[in-house]
């Protein structure tokens, strides 16, 4: 008998192989046996294979059984990817806690933040976590993708790691800023104005884009609606998954070996086991970030509650919040469409494809010298773009919008309020920067830190005369009055009125008026 | 290991501990911040005070300026003391507070007078909590039992004189030159073009139109005759101006021409605030309008003279203000 010759599959098998193939790569051991008596509709038998990959996968790959010895040394990733995790959990809490309280709407979202913050125990606590645990976030996964940088650890075979990671880091700007409109106060509301007005920078879609975020054509009830269910849904979901993924593909491939970036370091196979070392480590973490963030917020940090959002009065000084700033600097810097658009999407383009545009496979440092001087060069370019978003950069001051802006702002607290309330002059006080005098009052009489404050006063207008030549050339010149206004019943003072009268080219230009509250010192923690 | 498991539990310790800390003090923390928060939503309503109400009410709330505003530096005392708090109509049974009757009053503002709705919910300019703010700024003032004088600083009082001063003589001295007459369309638009016009209909408030009222025949609506039934005499008119219509609530009533009213019996205000001059050069202008609101009869002083042509003719014909 002649040896058989092996048969090649059919048509049929082949399919059949196919199926089986695809259906393991979502269901890991669940053969065509298994499917079979899936349909059949037959008991599973024990242990029961269609849950093992629920029981094993997902969660071993999340928490392995053991860790590579190399990639648990601390100054190697300086545990940022771990620390971004934590903090998504904890934006994930206090959020579901500050949801409970929050209303979604133009009307109610400033009172309902309101209530948040007087009425709810420990609801300023959440709201300050909250916001501190966002910027730390942008910051930390941002460091996450330098590090990953520096140590090359997006070359093959983990190119696909570093393009989840790249998306997550948009996440996380998008979720972040996403959350900076619900407070609708000025400072959310005019950011938020600034920030999505570049996407009329898009070519032919810009004004569709731009209603499609907005919901109108200005910043309104819809945005809110739209953000808030962007920040408390639709991202948040997409981040779960894709963060699922990046961990998944971080186990599978393995923390890439630290012994790679040195000629002179040995490689190691050694493992450190989940349980108990890394366990207690990350509950020793755990508990030293938690302490820290409560501790910060409780003695060092308080986020802000500005005035309630108003369409028509743009506060001065509008800003992006400051991990856009270098948006807004490219701005200033160039044009809408060429700076804001097409270097950003270059800019972010370049980072998804960097593993498959830098084809140097060695991740030694000696071989990187062009992608490490790149870094720099990035950081530079970042660290100016930045700064020239900055209020102050490339715009020419007047000394009279800076003076208001400085004394009697519209928003948040201007010189006066650093003053103690009881410290404010206990009658109308003016000092005239022309003469430099005091009038209506005793100069003697004045508190010692009101004294301080009018001084101030003066060597301001000084100041802007010399920033400001136009100002000075026009004879410029600034009144401050500050008087107790209105009184309780006991004829204690509860307002103090402050006035700010500048006058130019002989001109007095409409005062600018701001109202001081006796419990302006009421703690803020 | 056993370090990590120390650290762990030193710092799950120090965080329970701080929660503590942050828990006893909640109670007089939340207080002390709320009372913040509602100072500085006070500052801001006295700032919206400042830009939206003082044109009329005048800085302080002690009315007067324009459009025959009334004082409202005083209300939670005088509401009191006039029995408007009281009774089935009365403001506690119908808004409950004070500060409700307020924020009501400038969220619809009040039929047959100048004061607008402001909320921006009625078309105003207004936003539900810019007049919760300015509410509250404006209940914070308060005057003593049986007086009238709110508690102002002795700065925000003399402020507010000045104010006042200043706007009616910036209104007056728009045209420096003005004959008698034109300076009474000034107070006239200031004081009274909100609800009256120079014409024979009524205007929309509804209020009879002014259009003749000292030419031969009167008023259209009312004759010859004041809602009150005197006869329309300078002597009269400046009474029923400085008085209003509640002084004269009792009756009689003068009978309303057919096509004209039903008036509010409460619907005119009171002006005592109007100087002698204000209300000479007010009837200069008033007295030279026919009921077709055309100026083709004399100007009258107060003294019910005519007054010498050549100060009372108009540089130019002035059309009528516009109701």
């Amino acid at each position: 008998m002649a040896t058989q010759q092996a048969k090649q599959p059919n048509a049929r098998q082949r399919l059949m192989a196919w199926v089986a193939e695809v259906g393991r790569s979502f269901f890991p051991s669940m053969g065509m046996t298994d499917w079979r008596s899936v349909l059949r509709g037959e008991p599973a038998p024990r242990p029961n294979p269609r849950m093992r990959v629920h029981n094993n996968s997902f969660w071993y790959h999340i928490r392995p059984r053991a860790l590579p010895e190399e990639a648990t040394a601390w100054y190697y990733t300086v545990g940022l990817g771990w620390m971004s995790f934590y903090l998504f959990m904890v934006e994930s809490i206090t959020g579901l806690i500050l949801m409970i309280f929050y209303v979604p709407s133009a009307s109610e979202a400033y009172p309902s933040m309101v209530q948040i913050m007087t009425d709810v125990p420990l609801g300023n606590l959440m709201r300050n976590v909250h916001r501190l645990g966002a910027h730390l976030m942008v910051a930390i996964v941002t460091l996450h993708m330098v590090r990953t940088f520096i140590t090359a650890s997006y070359k093959a075979p983990r190119q696909f790691i570093w393009v989840t990671g790249v998306i997550l880091l948009l996440l996380t700007l998008v979720l972040s800023f996403s959350g900076y409109l619900l407070p609708w106060d000025q400072l959310a509301y005019w950011a938020v104005t600034i920030g999505s007005s570049m996407a009329d920078a898009t070519p032919v879609l810009g004004d569709a884009v731009n209603k499609l975020l907005r919901g109108s054509v200005d910043v309104g009830g819809q945005t809110l609606l739209r953000f808030y269910l962007l920040h408390i849904f639709l991202l948040p979901s997409l981040a779960i998954a894709l963060i699922s993924v990046h961990y998944y593909a971080v186990r599978k491939q393995e923390i890439s070996p630290i012994h790679e970036l040195f000629d002179n370091m040995p490689p190691t196979k050694r493992k450190v086991p989940f349980l108990p070392d890394q366990v207690y480590f990350e509950v020793a973490a755990i508990a030293f970030l938690t302490f820290g963030l409560i501790a910060i917020n409780q003695f060092f940090w308080n986020a802000t509650l500005e005035g309630h959002a108003n369409a028509f009065v743009t506060p001065q000084h509008t800003k992006a919040p400051w991990y856009f700033l270098w948006l807004q600097g490219m701005l200033k810097v160039g044009d809408k469409f060429f700076f804001g658009l097409m270097l950003a999407g270059v800019m972010f383009g370049g980072l998804f494809l960097l593993p498959y545009i830098d084809r140097n496979p060695s991740r030694k440092f000696k071989d990187r010298r062009v992608a490490l001087s790149g870094l720099i060069v990035a950081v530079a370019l970042i660290g100016f773009l930045t700064y020239a978003g900055l209020p102050t950069y490339g715009i020419q001051e007047t000394a009279t919008s800076e003076l208001v802006f400085e004394w009697v702002p519209g928003e948040g607290e201007g010189k006066v309020d650093e003053v103690p309330f009881d410290k404010l002059p206990s009658s109308s006080c003016t000092v005239d920067s022309f003469t430099g005098t005091y009038i209506g009052c005793d100069e003697a009489a004045l508190s010692p830190e009101a004294k301080a404050m009018f001084e101030t006063f003066k060597a301001d207008v000084a100041h802007w005369k010399e920033l400001d030549k136009q100002f000075a050339a026009q004879g410029g010149d600034a009144m401050l009055t500050v008087a107790p206004w209105q009184l309780d019943q006991q004829g204690q003072v509860t307002l103090e009125k402050v006035t700010l009268q500048i006058t130019v080219d002989g001109k007095q230009q409409a005062p600018g008026v701001r109202f001081i509250s006796r419990y302006k010192d009421n703690i803020r923690q | 290991m056993t370090r990590n498991l120390t650290i762990a539990t030193a710092f799950m310790l120090a965080a329970t501990l701080l929660l503590g800390y942050i828990w006893v003090r909640e109670n007089s923390v939340l207080a002390a911040r709320g009372q913040r928060f509602s100072g500085a939503l006070e500052a801001r309503g006295a700032r919206d005070y400042e830009q939206y109400c003082a044109s009329c009410h005048g800085l302080s709330g002690e009315g007067g300026v324009r459009n025959g505003a009334p004082q409202i530096n005083n209300l939670p005392t005088t509401l009191q003391e006039t029995g408007r708090l009281e009774g089935v109509t009365g403001i506690t049974a119908k808004y409950g507070t004070v500060l409700n009757f307020i924020q009501a009053t400038i969220t619809s503002g009040v039929r047959g007078t100048a004061m607008p709705r402001w909320s921006a919910r009625l078309g105003g300019p207004l936003r539900d909590d810019q007049i919760r703010d300015i509410a509250s700024y404006v209940q914070g003032w308060w005057a003593a039992p049986g007086t009238k004088s709110a508690n102002l600083s002795a700065d925000a009082a003399a402020a507010a004189v000045a104010y006042k001063k200043a706007e009616q003589e910036k209104d007056l001295a728009a045209n420096p030159n003005a004959s008698p007459t034109e300076r009474g369309q000034i107070v006239f638009v200031g004081q009274c073009a909100s609800c009256h016009n120079l014409t024979d209909k009524d205007s929309s408030i509804p209020a009879p139109g002014l259009g003749g009222l000292f030419g031969p025949d009167g008023t259209a609506a009312f004759g010859k005759l004041l809602p009150n039934t005197k006869p329309v005499t300078a002597a009269n008119w400046v009474e029923w101006v400085k008085k209003g219509s509640s002084a004269f609530k009792a009756g009689p009533h003068a009978p309303v021409a057919a096509g004209h009213g039903p008036y509010n019996a409460d619907g005119m205000p009171a002006f005592p605030t109007l100087s002698d001059q204000q209300l000479g050069y007010l009837l200069a202008f008033l007295s030279t309008h026919d009921r077709t609101g055309a100026q083709t009869l004399p100007a009258l002083g107060l003294d019910g003279n005519p007054v010498p042509a050549t100060q009372a003719a108009p540089a130019k014909p002035t059309a009528a203000p516009a109701p």
